[in-house]
C-alpha cells in the first residue's frame, strides 16, 4: 500500500513554508486540523492501489455532498503512516462507488498528539483540488459510467448534476 | 444602558415577527458581557444567519431565557427601541455577521450559516451589501478563514445585478497580501466561470511568488479559457 487519500479538505489550510510565512519548516497550520474530524477517534481514509484512482476516489466522497463544490484531498506516504505506528484497519466504506469502497481504511487509536503528527505526514504529500465545474463533470460521468450507485448519491446533489 | 446577565442562561430564543430562532450556547456565552442595546442589535445579526430572508420591518421581538428553574422574557424591544438598530450602519452589522461566523466550521459542499446570511443581505440590500463586503474585507482585520469563504460565496451567488461588482472585487483579491485570500479569491472565479477575468488571472499567474497558488492559479485559467473556447463556438 504505497498512498494514502483523505478527501474533502480544504487545500489552503494546508499551505506551509514558505506560503505561510510564519510557519517554521515542517510545521502545519492549525487550521488544517479542521480538515481531520474524527469520529470515534478514527479517520477516514482510502488506499490509492493506482494514481489513475485517485480522482475516482475523490468523486466517490464528492457524490455524498449537498453541492457539487471544490473537492480537495491529499495523497500521502502510507509506509510514513505505518512507520509512526499509526494503526491501518480495513473498513468497508460508505461512499456511493462500491470499488472505492474496497479500498478504504480507518486509522485509529487516535490521540489529539497523535492527529497532530499525522497532520505533518500529510502535508509532506501532495494536496490538490477538483474544480467545482469538473466534479460536476465527473460525478455525470460516474454515474453514466456506472460507478456511482444512483441509489446512493446524495438526492439534492443528484438533483444538481 | 442596563446590563443584561446572561450568563447563568441555558436557552435563549429569539421570535422575530413569529419567526423563532434559536440562539446558539457558544453566542450566548460571547453576550455575557455585553450590554443590553448591543445585545439586540447583535440578535438581529444572529436571526440573518438562521432565517432565509429578514425584514427590517420588525414588529415584535421577544427574548427569551431560560435556565434550570425559570423561563422569562427579558428583552421585549418596543417599536422605538428597533428604529434605533435600523441607524446600525451596513458594514456594522455585516462585521457582526462575520465575528459570529467565527465559530462556525467550514465545509465545501454544504452552505453555511454563514453564506446563508451572505445570501440575505444580498437579497435585502443588493449592491450595497457586496460594497458592505468589500469593507470589511479590505479593512484587513478579518480572519482568514472567514474573508475566504467570503470570496468563495462571492462566485457562487447566483445574482446578475451584482456579478460585475462580485467580479471586481474577485480579481482585486487575486492581489491580497493573504495567500488565503488569493487561493480563495480564484475559487470564487472558478466558480463564476466568466471568460473575462482571463486577463486577470494571467496576470496573476506571471506575478505569483508561490508554486502553489501559481498552479491553483493556472488550473483556474485553464477552465476558463476552455469556457472561452466554448462560448465562441
Amino acid at each position: 500500500m504505497p498512498q494514502l487519500l483523505r478527501a474533502d479538505i480544504r487545500p489552503d489550510r494546508w499551505f506551509i513554508h514558505p506560503e505561510v510565512s510564519w510557519l517554521a519548516p515542517g510545521e502545519v497550520q492549525a487550521d488544517a486540523l479542521r480538515d481531520l474530524r474524527t469520529m470515534d477517534n478514527t479517520l477516514s481514509v482510502f488506499e490509492v492501489d493506482d494514481l489513475a484512482n485517485v480522482e475516482r476516489i475523490a468523486i466517490a466522497v464528492a457524490s455524498g455532498r449537498m453541492k457539487p463544490d471544490v473537492m480537495g484531498y491529499a495523497v500521502f506516504d502510507a509506509n510514513a503512516v505505518t512507520a509512526g505506528g499509526f494503526k491501518l484497519r480495513r473498513v468497508h466504506g460508505k461512499t456511493a462507488d462500491s470499488v472505492v469502497n474496497a479500498l478504504h481504511y480507518d486509522i485509529q487509536f487516535l490521540t489529539g498528539g497523535r492527529l497532530n503528527q499525522l497532520a505533518g505526514v500529510m502535508a509532506q504529500g501532495k494536496v490538490d483540488q477538483i474544480l467545482p465545474k469538473r466534479v460536476k463533470e465527473l460525478l455525470r460521468d460516474g454515474l453514466a459510467a456506472g460507478h456511482l450507485d444512483r441509489e446512493e448519491v446524495n438526492q439534492k446533489l443528484l438533483s444538481q448534476l | 444602558m442596563s446590563q443584561i446577565d446572561l450568563g447563568a442562561m441555558t436557552e435563549l430564543r429569539v421570535n422575530l415577527n413569529d419567526l423563532i430562532c434559536p440562539i446558539s450556547p457558544g453566542v450566548l456565552r460571547k453576550w455575557s458581557r455585553f450590554d443590553r442595546e448591543t445585545i439586540e442589535t447583535t440578535l438581529l445579526g444572529e436571526c440573518v444567519l438562521h432565517l432565509p430572508v429578514v425584514r427590517w420591518s420588525v414588529s415584535r421581538v421577544n427574548v427569551e431565557t431560560r435556565n434550570a428553574e425559570t423561563r422569562s422574557t427579558i428583552v421585549t424591544p418596543n417599536v422605538t427601541e428597533l428604529e434605533s438598530t435600523r441607524t446600525v450602519t451596513l458594514v456594522q452589522r455585516l462585521s457582526l455577521v462575520f465575528e459570529l461566523a467565527l465559530e462556525e466550521e467550514f465545509e465545501d459542499g454544504t452552505d453555511s450559516n454563514f453564506s446563508r446570511a451572505l445570501d440575505a443581505f444580498s437579497q435585502i440590500y443588493g449592491n450595497a451589501a457586496i460594497s458592505a463586503l468589500e469593507n470589511i474585507l479590505d479593512s484587513g482585520q478579518t480572519n482568514s478563514e472567514v474573508a475566504g469563504e467570503a470570496l468563495r460565496w462571492l462566485g457562487k451567488v447566483q445574482d446578475d445585478q451584482s456579478k460585475i461588482y462580485r467580479l471586481t472585487i474577485l480579481r482585486k483579491s487575486l492581489k491580497s497580501s493573504s495567500v488565503r485570500q488569493r487561493y480563495a479569491a480564484a475559487l470564487g472565479l472558478a466558480a463564476m466561470d466568466d471568460p473575462s477575468a482571463i486577463p486577470f488571472l494571467s496576470d496573476a499567474v506571471e506575478n505569483e511568488e508561490h508554486d502553489k497558488i501559481r498552479k491553483h492559479f493556472q488550473l483556474v485559467l485553464e477552465q476558463l479559457q476552455q469556457t472561452g473556447q466554448c462560448h465562441n463556438y
